[in-house]
């Protein structure tokens, strides 16, 4: 039987190192893509990847269920992202050009078979959103990745962001009309 | 209601998310409005465009690189400890209530005594350290400075505090289990590691707790060691297959970058197939992918055999 979030953190809260692994392995793969997708960089993913989860794992003994973990988690990692500071000097932004950078996120949606026509269309809208991404602000960014990618509600990312649900609302909607404008731009 | 204040419902009437009065008021005006309707279908593509990109998914190597990271550092965290918690947590679980208080003082003047002869850096550290142990049985070893200044009367510093613990009993008690579960996935040196490993596999007469097989699937999979990873794979090897099991073989098969593991994983799958476990169509498609880019003649021959079999 599958254990619920609450149920697997009163058990690491008791010093079950699998329940905590179990906890973040339920997520982990979230975090990531949203890392990623917010810096366009896997060794900056994977750092803020490492922070996130080491915050939770000095906060969860202190956790005390006011708010749904995922909310929590991803409010940590909403702070980490836009807290973030490059610690390198490196490209703000995918390219097509970048094999590496291609290889970390497909563009392929699970189970779906794609013509090596149609993968190369959705690569290149892929980096074209990418890029279009890296003109938004920290905070429009991520308030677009936690409701176009995580499919959270306004007032769960008003939550996750500490701000009112007004504020994240401009904030998408900013983010929407730059995007239009980037991506327009691109064609 | 402004023209523009509709342009900036658009996105959250696409979520969704207006309000029942804003959502009428918005749903009569874009019947009347041209440049708002011209609007909303614009999102309508834009977004959409948007979803297809959402749906892509993390690179499993990215993945497993930044939870073996993560592993590394959470041991690393297990190992630190507070100075005013954990010396007076490990204190009071060894003493009794009626001698707590003078112990308690005890400990902290234990505490004073390490302060000063690591601040003032007194070479008889090591000596220190030793008695200590022999006294309350409490190792205490890796002391780092956090804070080294005892200019303003304070200082911070983390340290290791360790318990010896002793432990003879029945391969199969669920206590001995738990600490060897734990040293399966915590342990640093991967010889104790495999030790553990083996100790679990022969404890396995009764059927695999799912907690010790989840713990070897994790093994199997992201270990670092390979030699560790092997064992895990062997210990998986002696239980019936089940989806997670196949799923975990799966994931070897397609990440792992010991041939021999991979390898190991096949023929699992295979003596699987043999016997009439079912494999999904995803499993399958993934087998055929595995043929085209194995490097490894062998696994290539075994993955097609596996898609004979269907």
């Amino acid at each position: 039987m599958t254990l619920s979030d609450k149920d697997l953190i009163i058990k690491t809260q008791n010093g079950d190192a699998l329940a905590l692994e179990e906890l973040i392995y339920r997520y982990d793969k979230l975090v990531l893509r949203l890392a990623y997708k917010y810096t366009g960089d896997t060794d900056d993913a994977k750092d803020i990847y490492q922070e996130v989860f080491i915050r939770v794992y000095k906060g969860l003994s202190d956790f005390q269920f006011k708010s749904e973990f995922s909310t929590w988690l991803f409010r940590i990692t909403s702070n980490v992202c836009i807290s973030f500071k490059r610690k390198y000097s490196k490209p703000n932004h995918l390219s097509l050009n970048d094999e590496n950078n291609l290889d970390y996120v497909s563009a392929i949606p699970e189970g779906n078979e794609l013509s090596p026509e149609n993968l190369a269309v959705n690569a290149e809208t892929g980096s074209r959103i990418n890029k279009a991404l890296n003109k938004l602000s920290s905070n429009q960014k991520m308030s677009f990745l936690l409701k176009h990618y995580e499919g959270y509600k306004i007032r769960e990312i008003a939550d996750m962001m500490n701000c009112k649900e007004g504020t994240i609302k401009k904030y998408l909607f900013e983010a929407v009309r730059k995007l239009r404008t980037q991506l327009e731009n691109s064609y | 209601m402004k023209h523009n204040e509709y342009i900036e419902m658009i996105s959250v009437y696409l979520y969704d998310e207006l309000e029942l009065d804003k959502k009428k008021l918005f749903e009569e005006h874009i019947k009347s409005c041209k440049d708002c309707m011209l609007e909303l279908e614009s999102y309508k593509i834009l977004f959409a465009e948007i979803s297809k990109e959402a749906q892509s998914t993390i690179d499993p190597k990215l993945l497993m690189e930044a939870r073996l990271e993560l592993r590394g550092l959470l041991r690393a965290q297990r190992n630190k400890v507070s100075i005013s918690g954990k010396m007076l947590e490990s204190l009071s679980s060894l003493i009794s209530k009626p001698v707590g208080f003078a112990l308690g003082g005890l400990s902290v003047l234990l505490i004073g005594v390490l302060i000063g002869y690591l601040v003032f850096k007194t070479p008889a550290v090591e000596n220190t350290k030793t008695e200590s142990s022999q006294s309350d049985q409490i190792k205490i070893q890796n002391i780092n400075f956090l804070d080294p200044d005892p200019s303003d009367g304070q200082v911070e510093f983390t340290f290791d505090a360790i318990k010896s613990g002793h432990i003879k009993g029945n391969i199969n008690d669920a206590e001995l289990q738990k600490i060897l579960t734990y040293a399966v996935l915590n342990e640093q040196n991967p010889g104790t590691r495999l030790n553990s490993i083996n100790v679990i596999n022969a404890t396995q007469t009764q059927g695999l707790d799912n907690e010790i097989k989840a713990t070897l699937i994790t093994v199997a999979k992201f270990d670092e060691n390979p030699g560790v990873r092997r064992e895990a794979l062997k210990s998986l090897k002696e239980i019936p297959i089940d989806n997670d099991i196949k799923s975990a073989l799966i994931y070897i098969l397609l990440n792992d970058t010991s041939s021999g593991l991979r390898i190991e994983a096949i023929n699992t799958l295979v003596e699987a197939a043999k016997k009439g476990f079912s494999f999904s169509q995803n499993d399958l498609s993934l087998l055929r992918e595995k043929i085209q880019v194995d490097n490894n003649n062998y696994v290539r021959f075994q993955a097609k055999n596996i898609i004979k079999e269907y």
